[in-house]
């Protein structure tokens, strides 16, 4: 188990905390640590050389390159206004928003590619990611939170599903994506462009109404918490959003919505309490800086 | 039943094991941020020294706070915030050729900024996707004002300080 003792360094991802783990297992009992580091480094090399040829599944979800990863999450955003709504007509909430989210994004698991962030219309309580780096955000959810840090933890939330490559990984079955690794315009052409609008098709009901797998929605809760955390956001946030939900559920719309797409709030806020516990400092975060409000009025 | 001596062997070799692992661990850290630097003092404020790059590997040389005094390989050393390094050796990722900072359609801006304004972010498959589908213009300019909205690392600075969030927190 992790332990988050005051002034130590968060690790991105579980799964780095176990390769971390791992590779110090292997240092341990190998000839020295930097000879573990090069071996680890040969073995993922080697492992990536195995799965190489085991055919297009794989590719259609590990080897997609960003552009079209890009190409798929703007195409998903097209739709995406089309269900959801237009961006809230403010510059001011819109700049504070990306700023908030490029804060937050440069601290996640994938710094290194462009996120955009957009409030919606939509007095529907939801959020959901687009691969590439597109995050919607309805103005029922922006509006309905309290603290910057809640708001911070919803986006890391977001990002972290782009980080992880969820909704890309969920149509990774996808009969567009078998054989291609990237995605042209002469893929887009004939059979292959209906193919390629079958699997925009089925990234909207997995996003807009059924929702990705619970262990992606709560690997992405443990992810944004950590994410938050880095930049300097009380990792608590993600908890009071949650409860915030909760206490607003009855009466909800649910189609379209977090309620819908995402797993039960009692079970999340329960995952997410006792993750909570590893960041022993996190009282000392930021929760508000007062500024949130003046945008919401906005809205 | 083992010997005591082969007891004490293993326990031995296992606590070795462990105490050079742990050493190991608490020796290095990488960069996981976009934008970090080193700075000459453990403060938001001070002086950066010098500019990291993502998955630097940095040597840890003492903490104070939240901020690490690290050496980079090349020898420089200076302070780093806890939020933009990370203890275990980051992933390396596919998208490589990208960066957090700056346009999200440079593949396609120059050609077309001065000849197709109106949606000039939209790469070209997703503006043949728009096509294909009938999508009305007033999405696919929506989009293209979504994509046009980039952040600066200097504007995220004075975002976090004005809101005296992580570094820049008293």
């Amino acid at each position: 188990m992790r332990n988050k003792k005051k002034g130590t360094i968060v690790p991105r991802s579980r799964r780095q905390v176990l390769a971390g783990l791992l590779a110090v297992a292997g240092t341990a009992l190998a000839a020295g640590p930097v000879l573990a580091a090069d071996a680890a480094k040969k073995k993922g090399f080697n492992t990536q050389q195995l799965f190489q040829g085991l055919g297009t599944i794989l590719r259609a979800s590990q080897g997609l390159d960003y552009k079209s990863e890009k190409t798929i999450g703007e195409s998903l955003a097209l739709e995406g206004f089309k269900r959801y709504g237009m961006p809230v007509e403010d510059e001011h909430v819109q700049k504070f928003v990306n700023l908030l989210g490029v804060s937050l994004a440069r601290d996640s698991m994938r710094p290194d590619i462009p996120y955009r962030f957009v409030v919606v219309k939509n007095d529907i309580k939801n959020a959901f990611s687009c691969p590439g780096g597109i995050i919607f955000l309805s103005s029922g959810l922006f509006t309905c939170l309290k603290t910057e840090a809640q708001l911070a933890c919803v986006l890391s939330h977001e990002i972290a599903h782009v980080a992880h490559k969820d909704a890309i990984k969920s149509i990774q079955q996808a009969q567009f994506l078998q054989g291609v690794g990237t995605i042209t315009s002469a893929a887009m052409k004939g059979e292959q462009g209906q193919q390629f609008k079958a699997l925009i098709g089925e990234l909207q009901t997995t996003l807009f109404d059924t929702g990705l797998s619970h262990k992606m929605e709560y690997a992405a809760d443990l992810s944004g918490m950590d994410t938050a955390y880095r930049t300097g956001y009380g990792p608590n946030g993600l908890i009071e959003a949650l409860q915030i939900l909760r206490s607003e559920e009855k009466g909800a719309v649910f189609k379209g919505s977090w309620y819908s797409t995402h797993p039960p709030l009692a079970k999340r806020i329960s995952n997410c309490s006792v993750h909570l516990r590893e960041f022993s400092d996190y009282k000392q975060m930021r929760q508000s800086t007062g500024r949130l409000q003046w945008y919401q009025k906005r809205v | 039943m083992k010997s005591p001596v082969v007891k004490i062997a293993c326990t031995s070799l296992l606590l070795l094991a462990l105490l050079a692992g742990a050493a190991w661990a608490a020796k290095y850290v990488w960069v996981a941020s976009q934008g970090a630097t080193l700075k000459k003092e453990p403060t938001a404020s001070s002086e950066v020294s010098s500019k990291l790059a993502l998955n630097q590997r940095l040597s840890v040389l003492e903490r104070s706070g939240r901020w690490y005094r690290v050496r980079t390989d090349n020898g420089r050393s200076g302070w780093v915030y806890r939020g933009r390094i990370t203890g275990a050796r980051p992933k390396k990722t596919t998208s490589s050729g990208t960066k957090l900072f700056g346009d999200m359609s440079s593949d396609v801006r120059a050609d077309r900024a001065t000849t197709d304004r109106a949606i000039r972010g939209l790469n070209p498959q997703t503006a043949q996707y728009a096509r294909s589908t009938g999508t009305p213009e007033q999405y696919r300019k929506a989009l293209d004002n979504v994509l046009d909205r980039s952040i600066t690392q200097k504007e995220v600075e004075a975002f976090l300080k004005r809101g005296k969030v992580g570094e820049y927190a008293q």
